[in-house]
């Protein structure tokens, strides 16, 4: 008898607190509104520079590279160059500048390599050493 | 004789002629009504957060060029407390990914345009209550794409607690 009326005590109290809880979730409501979003992914940086071929020769003072870029036009800006790239070959022997000719290339030396977007001056630089 | 007949005649005409005085008794009754404040979306139909397009790796985050503006219609007075995003395709906190790319959205803050109080005459209008929706997507992300260009959308839902 005394069990029963334990359960029946904490039957009310659990009734009673269901109905608080009931009572305050009732109070709060929610509204949802869908909207889509979306992107589209480019995976290929668009061609900035012309397509360039490599071409090496071996001579008797060593190896002579040749680098030809193919300049892709852009649209002509005020006081820009038409031309986007240029390149632009710097040799150079144990730290000393020996100029932009290449045939003075050779075993020992370092030839820099720049690549010069015209319409903004950003260049891609490339160091090979022989 | 003749002379009786006629007084008592002349009597009863007078009367009929005299109009009987108008009474009004009145009898109070209440009017109740129980009104369950609530908010409804208004948007006819779903608008598109248009990332536009991001180059892999680039090197700004994107922002979509135009927003989209979520609106509720709200009963007078009732302020919305708080506004989050659906988990489904996403966090709570606006986050969510596309083809790769992780991208987080913002909700502004309501903006509630005072609806009209219903009169004998009209109904009244709603509080309208709207929010701006934008977003970001970081730079220098790689993303998933098996091809050159790659397409992603979904949907999410902006969920209104009042």
């Amino acid at each position: 008898m005394a069990r029963q009326s334990i359960a029946a005590r904490v039957l009310s109290k659990g009734a009673l607190a269901a109905l608080i809880l009931g009572s305050s979730f009732a109070l709060a409501g929610e509204a949802t509104a869908r909207f889509g979003v979306s992107v589209n992914l480019q995976a290929e940086t668009p061609p900035e520079f012309g397509a360039c071929k490599a071409n090496e020769v071996l001579h008797s003072k060593g190896v002579t590279a040749t680098v030809t870029c193919t300049p892709v036009p852009i649209p002509k800006q005020p006081g820009a160059d038409g031309r986007v790239v240029s390149s632009v070959l710097f040799h150079i022997s144990r730290g000393t500048w020996l100029g932009t000719a290449d045939e003075t290339m050779g075993l020992g030396t370092v030839t820099s390599w720049r690549v010069i977007r015209l319409a903004n001056r950003d260049y891609l630089e490339m160091m090979v050493g022989w | 004789m003749k002379a009786k007949f006629g007084l008592i005649a002349g009597a009863l005409a007078l009367a009929s002629a005299i109009p009987a005085t108008a009474g009004t008794v009145s009898n109070g009754f209440t009017v109740s009504v129980n009104l369950s404040s609530r908010c409804i979306a208004t948007n006819a139909s779903a608008p598109t957060l248009d990332f536009g397009t991001y180059t892999a790796f680039q090197a700004a985050a994107a922002t979509p060029a135009t927003p989209v503006t979520m609106t509720f219609d709200c009963t007078r007075g009732l302020a919305p407390v708080s506004v989050a995003f659906d988990t489904t395709n996403g966090t709570a906190a606006g986050v969510g990914v596309l083809v790769g790319l992780q991208y987080g959205l913002t909700a502004s803050s309501a903006v509630t345009t005072a609806g009209t109080a219903a009169s004998t005459t009209t109904i009244g209008t709603a509080d309208a209550v709207s929010y701006s929706i934008s977003g970001s997507m970081p730079a220098n992300q790689a993303g998933t794409c098996g091809a050159a260009t790659c397409a992603g959308s979904h949907t999410r839902t902006l969920i209104v607690t009042y």
